[in-house]
């Protein structure tokens, strides 16, 4: 035998760390160590961002000072779109290479996904009053965004539906994929329709904002990142405990303290 | 016209999305481990001899 067939393919390092992420107990032990300091990092960010959003940038000199309301509508209007991407990204690896882990995240996105949209549909109609007078049109972006919303009721709607989780993440995986089409739909919207929302001030080319207002937008779209990420691992932690409430990993990771069961925990 | 209203609702409305959205999968937490607790609870135990007759 020639030393090259000897020589065993080294795996690369972040290939391994999908390999790992794709075994439930490792994703179960690896993410509780995870959220708290995802959750910490939110608070920092969110408290510091919001800080200066609220109290130290200036006012605008056309909105005044409704245009603070964008501290919070913009970040949730992004994480609407991103979480949808992600989870029709997620549902794709799920259908396709029939990844447990990756059905439970993609699932998992949903209620996270919804509530940034209903967030930002919201902020977006309360400053749609001072700023358009009115609080709602149907206007491309604001039918598009309510789409979006309902995209992900559907999803998740779907999930709930059927008595066999897999077979129902599966489901609802394909209509996260389908979904998908709206996206562009959003972005464009602006572009494409005569709309009273206006075009967006943040490119990849640059900012038609003020960096004194710029900053706490973009410390705020950071936060909503770490507030997602923790929301994500914290639901797919538990739908495993709930998958696999029977199976003999869920248990030897589950500590129970004492007999009352007041002070359960879990390991991590 | 007063912004302030429309500011703070705005992020109240937000604020309470976001901790509902991160506190229910801990209620759903409480209620798994409760489950298993159960499960661990009547689970016989192995040191015990089975009662293997039908009658």
């Amino acid at each position: 035998m020639s030393s090259k067939q000897n020589i065993k393919p080294r795996k690369n390092a972040l290939v391994l760390f999908f390999h790992k992420m794709g075994s439930p107990p490792w994703f179960f032990a690896f993410a509780g160590k995870l959220i708290p300091w995802l959750w910490a990092v939110f608070a920092g960010l969110a408290a510091w961002g919001l800080y200066l959003g609220l109290f130290r940038a200036p006012p605008d000199y056309l909105q005044g000072e409704s245009f603070r309301i964008m501290y919070i509508h913009v970040p949730a209007a992004w994480m609407s779109m991103l979480i949808y991407g992600l989870m029709a990204v997620m549902g794709f690896i799920a259908l396709v290479w029939r990844v447990r882990v990756m059905e439970i995240l993609a699932m998992s996105s949903a209620p996270v996904g919804a509530a940034f949209t209903l967030a930002a549909l919201i902020t977006g109609s309360l400053w749609g009053r001072p700023t358009w007078g009115t609080y709602w049109v149907w206007d491309a972006r604001l039918t598009s965004e309510l789409v979006l919303l309902f995209l992900y009721l559907g999803v998740m709607g779907l999930y709930s539906a059927h008595d066999e989780p897999r077979k129902a993440a599966r489901a609802a995986c394909l209509l996260a994929l389908v979904g998908l089409v709206n996206l562009p739909i959003i972005h464009f919207s602006v572009k494409w329709w005569n709309t009273l929302h206006q075009d967006s001030s943040i490119g990849i080319t640059g900012s038609h904002i003020h960096i004194s207002m710029l900053w706490p937008l973009l410390i705020m779209t950071v936060a909503t990142k770490f507030y997602y990420a923790a929301n994500l691992l914290t639901r797919a932690r538990v739908m495993l405990l709930q998958q696999d409430l029977r199976k003999g990993w869920i248990r030897d990771a589950v500590k129970l303290n004492d007999d009352s069961g007041l002070n359960q925990g879990i390991t991590q | 016209m007063n912004h302030a209203p429309f500011i703070w609702s705005s992020y109240i409305v937000s604020a309470l999305i976001l901790l509902w959205t991160a506190i229910a999968p801990l209620l759903k937490q409480h209620s798994a481990l409760r489950n298993i607790r159960l499960l661990e609870q009547n689970k016989p135990d192995p040191g015990e001899p089975q009662d293997d007759t039908n009658t």
